[in-house]
């Protein structure tokens, strides 16, 4: 385990967007555990200053980004959105990680009609269009980011199984993987021992880009008003400016910040992807 | 009795176009403690043998006819896991790409590891132990055992892979092609190890190559292969010496000989037959300078002409004459 955490280490001291995205996340998950503390109001509390609505201020030393047209305080919500983004973040990112690893070493491993039947499947993932599905799920089921979640762990996992699938075909072509075969491993022991650790980096890279792409589809859908109303995110902050005429008015404290954070999120789970990328291509390595 | 007896072996593989008779009967016995070489260019089938006798084959491939007799047991007829507990313990394997054959994301250490107690029912300790002597044994610092298959060089890979072989002290060990991949350094060094090896552990060895300076070095015996075809077995020595097939001669004449200074090497024109439909009589006769008639008609068998030296061939009576005519330079030109 510590050993684990010193390669992770040495890994990121060795790539500097790598660094700053994983310093990213770590200040996001900070922030998340800390939200209470951190932030001064309830993400929908209706602050009364001296027994009226304290709507629309101005950032102040009270009120650090203003307050929102219904008297909420910004920063605060700013804080608390933290706890939805991640959430919805990597528990998108493992449901689509875990399938569609899983779907691509079994496709790329048994081929034949098992290989057919899954890929077709992904095709069929693949012609959806993926911000019109979730809508219509999130309209089917009930606004929740939950299924949101739901809805990226159904089709997001045909990009990872492609891409995992290709590489096993060509791990599994190796001698060593005969080898086992010919001594007598199960079909689980050489997926699982003697594959899966060598596709093991291509699920990670998957999986960091998955965290901002599930933050992003979970803002705009939440932009688009299709959001969980009981979740204070940062795409609910956007839409919530955007219905109250914030643009309109120039409340940039209102909308500026959560469009940032959005944009943070985004880029970390980019630049840790990119940063794991250099572990799959050794090649690209400077030197 | 012969510790390993091939008999008439006989491996095709299942293609759109029909069979294709890469192996198409082949016999020969390693006795204990003795060296094979099987030799022959690229695609006569030596490959296909040794596959056939470990019965590692790829899926379109099946043995029509013949038995292999390890200890008097026939491993053609035997079922997949009566086969799996002789393969490492009683005969084992060295691969062509040894480079690829430790899974890269393991030690290599644990690749001895998984062999020694799964296979040989060792505990951690033990197998750690018998994995450092065979580091030793092949030559390699048994600190490296803790290191990754990237971190060794070729040769070091290859090492690793014959130490592997020998884990659990097989009779009999299969090379296909070991040295082929090194450059002559290092293939000079993996070579002496593997004939030091031999010596000192009374294991028998087939090796596969297509130099024939490696049997020449390593191995009592030689078989020639030509066209799924021994076309020529004996003493290495008595082979290389007086070659009775004229492929032996043909086989001879493309390879430098140190001591006969510069020389031309001279190469046989043309390529193997196709073995979907082979040609009725000896494989060879397309290309041979001394086929007659009879060549492309009738197939010769394997014949005694010298002590323990078979050869395949209408004109073994003749040999002395076309060894002389092998010599030529002209004699190799437009043949077909």
């Amino acid at each position: 385990m510590l050993s684990a955490v010193r390669g992770v280490y040495a890994f990121l001291k060795n790539d500097k967007f790598a660094m700053v995205g994983a310093a990213i996340y770590v200040f996001f998950i900070l922030l998340a555990i800390l939200a209470p503390i951190i932030a001064p109001y309830g993400p929908d509390e209706m602050i009364r200053v001296d027994g009226r609505l304290a709507f629309n201020h101005p950032p102040s030393s009270q009120f650090w980004l203003g307050t929102t047209n219904m008297g909420r305080d910004v920063f605060s919500q700013l804080i608390f959105g933290v706890r939805p983004a991640l959430m919805v973040g990597f528990t998108a990112a493992f449901f689509v990680v875990v399938a569609g690893t899983l779907v691509g070493l079994l496709s790329g491993y048994f081929g034949g009609w098992a290989d057919s039947v899954l890929m077709r499947l992904a095709d069929v993932a693949f012609g959806i269009p993926f911000e019109p599905f979730v809508i219509v799920l999130v309209g089917f089921l009930g606004p929740s980011v939950w299924n949101i979640v739901l809805a990226m762990a159904l089709l997001l996992w045909r990009d990872t199984a492609r891409v995992i699938r290709s590489q096993v075909l060509s791990v599994r072509q190796r001698a060593f993987v005969e080898a086992g075969e010919v001594s007598g491993a199960s079909h689980l022991r050489v997926l699982f021992v003697y594959i899966m650790p060598n596709i093991l980096p291509l699920s990670f890279l998957y999986g960091s880009l998955a965290v901002g792409w599930a933050i992003l589809t979970e803002a705009a859908v939440s932009f688009l008003g299709f959001g969980d109303p009981n979740t204070i995110s940062w795409g609910y902050m956007l839409h919530d400016a955007y219905v109250s005429q914030a643009l309109s008015r120039g409340s940039f404290n209102w909308f500026v910040p959560p469009g940032i954070f959005i944009m943070l999120a985004v880029m970390a789970g980019f630049y840790i992807g990119r940063g794991s990328e250099e572990i799959l291509h050794p090649k690209l390595k400077r030197v | 009795m012969a510790l390993l007896d091939v008999r008439n072996l006989k491996v095709h593989y299942r293609t759109l176009r029909g069979a294709n008779r890469a192996v198409d009967g082949v016999s020969f016995t390693v006795e204990k403690g003795r060296s094979l070489g099987l030799v022959g260019e690229s695609g006569c089938g030596k490959s296909t043998t040794v596959n056939g006798i470990v019965r590692v084959m790829p899926k379109n491939a099946f043995i029509p006819e013949g038995e292999v007799l390890l200890n008097g047991t026939d491993l053609v007829s035997l079922p997949e896991s009566a086969l799996r507990s002789i393969r490492w313990r009683e005969l084992s394997l060295i691969p062509q790409a040894a480079m690829d054959s430790l899974n890269p994301v393991y030690l290599v250490q644990d690749a001895f590891l998984e062999v020694l107690r799964l296979k040989g029912g060792m505990s951690k300790a033990e197998a750690l132990d018998r994995a450092q002597h065979l580091f030793q044994l092949v030559g390699l610092d048994i600190r490296r055992l803790k290191n990754y298959p990237h971190e060794f060089s070729g040769g070091m890979k290859q090492r690793a892979a014959i130490a592997l072989a020998l884990a659990l002290n097989p009779k009999l060990v299969i090379a296909d092609e070991p040295v082929t991949a090194l450059d002559v350094i290092v293939q000079r060094q993996v070579l002496n190890e593997i004939r030091r090896l031999r010596e000192q552990l009374h294991i028998s060895l087939i090796m596969i190559t297509h130099d024939i300076s490696v049997v020449a070095e390593t191995c009592d015996d030689i078989a020639v292969m030509y066209a799924g075809k021994i076309v020529e077995r004996g003493r290495t020595a008595a082979v290389l010496q007086n070659p009775l097939h004229p492929y032996t001669m043909g086989l001879k004449n493309a390879f430098p000989d140190i001591r006969r200074g510069r020389r031309t090497l001279i190469s046989i024109e043309g390529a193997p037959p196709s073995l979907l439909e082979p040609p009725a009589g000896c494989r060879f006769a397309e290309r041979c300078p001394f086929a007659l008639d009879v060549c492309s008609d009738v197939e010769p068998t394997l014949e005694e002409a010298a002590a323990g030296q078979v050869a395949a061939c209408h004109r073994l009576d003749e040999v002395d004459e076309l060894q002389t005519r092998a010599q030529e330079v002209e004699t190799w030109q437009n043949v077909i």
